[in-house]
């Protein structure tokens, strides 16, 4: 009986074992495949998180790079002399602006500069005032902008012979013996020009010019007997400040005068700038760009040619024998209170696209880029880093 | 015989109720992936408009814009924007002048925020960009 015990136990064990085994095969069988497939899938989208998280990262460090580039840029605008690094923090990462001239000459004359602005932006870049690359074991992003730029020349917009920028300028033109000419005085005439353009109504401009006098203000075809049209605003201040930079002639007195004098010859012509109000009494003869800020006032003899540009008002009464002939452009910011214009007298102001040509020329207006170059994910500077770069 | 049934069986469901739940966190996780760049491209897309834009006009023409956030394919991801949105769209464009310098004719700061609703959770992001008068940003090119 213990014999047959003995000999029925080891067969149910061998049965039990039988069984387990089959149990686990089975379960083998079936939860290998899951395995492995779940095992595949956690790969892909580990793989493809990687990637998602690779590219917000890498735009973030673009857009930090371009924006450190834009940052040198306007600062380059309001200041052509400015060299130098900037630093700055946006998005999580850091930019740093290296601002140098690759080309011109080391002189104050800036028009012939070419700067660089490189910005490097970095996402775990290197840590504050270190140089080279990140740290070590750090997942880091840098991308690099390139930005060459130049100084931009720019010439006066002359769009007529006399501009007045208030649009409800108040002028008073007395007379027949003066000439506001649109038509080219040059030897090889352009286009005719408005005699008078502003922002304002030409009608209400014409409306203050007497009858009789309204044929001295000749040029482009017009509604009105006098030659006066709508024309582009042009911002008087910002040109007043451009020649305030290098003038060649200056005078910072509240009220100047000047008698006898040259302001500029046909070889070398010149900018004279008066930081307040200009008198000319005496004879003057001038070539280049004549700019008052405050108003101008003319009683005695003017030959002048080029550009003049008063921020205030402008009154030509020549007196005696005294006439004023101006060839090129005037340009009239205004005094809203006062009388913006006023002619009385042997006053002839005529468009001369050659005078305009050759004696005012071009001034620097901040810059513009010639090149913008974006390394999109910059490999680690040279001498660079045992950090560990982005994939 | 029945205890063999029961054990195979309950591996089994195991086995699937395992597989289901990892088919689902996979999903959610593909999902948040995919809606994660639909934001960055939208977000790229919306800074490379503005800064194509006339910078004299960038202000007047971006400031307070919304926009969606969908893909371009019908049936595509389409995110929604939080409740009590004003204008009912994730996405929203401001435009700042920065101080310094503080001169809106030379240089301005756009941000570009989407905010989204899903599975009752708000979730948002924001970028920066600087924009100057002068300056030309290039998008990048995605590597896929």
């Amino acid at each position: 009986m213990t014999r047959r015990d003995g000999a029925g136990a080891g067969r149910t064990g061998r049965w039990n074992r039988k069984r387990v085994g089959s149990v686990v095969v089975f379960a083998l069988t079936v939860l290998t495949p899951v395995l492995l497939a779940s095992g595949t899938v956690l790969s892909q989208l580990r793989a493809y998180a990687g990637e998602i998280d690779h590219r917000v990262r890498g735009v973030t460090t673009q857009l930090v790079a371009a924006s450190g580039a834009h940052e040198a840029l306007a600062r380059l605008t309001t200041d052509l002399a400015f060299r130098g690094t900037l630093e700055f923090a946006l998005n999580g990462g850091r930019a740093t602006v290296d601002v140098s001239q690759v080309g011109g000459e080391e002189t104050p004359d800036a028009a012939d500069d070419l700067i660089l602005a490189r910005s490097e932006g970095w996402l775990n870049g290197p840590a504050d005032g270190e140089g080279g690359g990140p740290r070590a074991g750090v997942r880091w992003y840098r991308s690099v902008v390139n930005a060459t730029a130049r100084p931009r020349m720019v010439r006066v917009p002359v769009a007529q012979t006399l501009f007045l920028a208030d649009p409800s300028a108040r002028v008073s033109l007395s007379g027949t013996s003066f000439l506001i000419a649109g038509e080219d005085a040059a030897s090889d005439p352009r286009l005719a020009l408005p005699g008078i353009g502003g922002p304002g109504d030409p009608a209400a401009l014409v409306a203050q010019i007497p009858t009789d006098s309204q044929p001295c203000i000749t040029g482009s075809e017009a509604p009105t007997q006098a030659s006066v049209h709508q024309t582009a605003l042009v911002d008087v201040p910002s040109w007043l400040n451009r020649y305030r930079i290098d003038p060649t002639f200056l005078w910072e007195t509240a009220n100047q005068r000047l008698d006898t004098c040259v302001l500029g010859t046909d070889d070398q012509p010149a900018v004279a700038f008066a930081e307040g109000n200009l008198h000319l009494r005496g004879s003057v003869v001038g070539r280049g760009v004549l700019v008052v800020r405050g108003s101008l006032r003319v009683t005695g003899s003017l030959d002048y040619a080029g550009v003049i540009l008063v921020g205030g008002t402008a009154s030509f009464r020549p007196m005696g024998s005294g006439r004023t002939r101006h060839r090129g452009a005037l340009l009239v910011g205004g005094i809203d209170t006062l009388t913006d214009l006023e002619i009385l007298g042997d006053v002839q102001i005529r468009y001369d696209s050659s005078a305009l040509e050759r004696f005012v020329g071009q001034v620097i207006s901040g810059i513009e880029v010639i090149a913008w170059e974006h390394d999109l994910e910059a490999a680690a500077p040279a001498g660079g880093s045992n950090g560990s770069p982005h994939p | 015989m029945l205890l063999d049934v029961l054990v195979g069986a309950s591996l089994l469901a195991a086995a699937c109720l395992a597989a289901a739940q990892m088919v689902l966190d996979t999903t959610s996780l593909r999902a948040a992936c995919a809606v994660r760049r639909l934001v960055i491209e939208s977000i790229s897309e919306e800074l490379k408009r503005v800064e194509g834009s006339v910078f004299e006009s960038l202000r007047a023409d971006h400031d307070g814009r919304g926009f969606a956030v969908r893909e371009d394919e019908a049936g595509g991801l389409r995110l929604v924007a939080p409740p009590g949105d004003p204008d009912g769209l994730p996405g929203l464009v401001t435009v700042t002048v920065p101080d310094p310098p503080g001169n809106a004719g030379e240089l301005l700061e756009v941000t570009v925020r989407v905010e989204w609703f899903d599975g009752g959770v708000a979730s948002e992001m924001v970028r920066t960009l600087s924009v100057s008068r002068v300056g030309g940003y290039e998008g990048s090119e995605v590597d896929d």
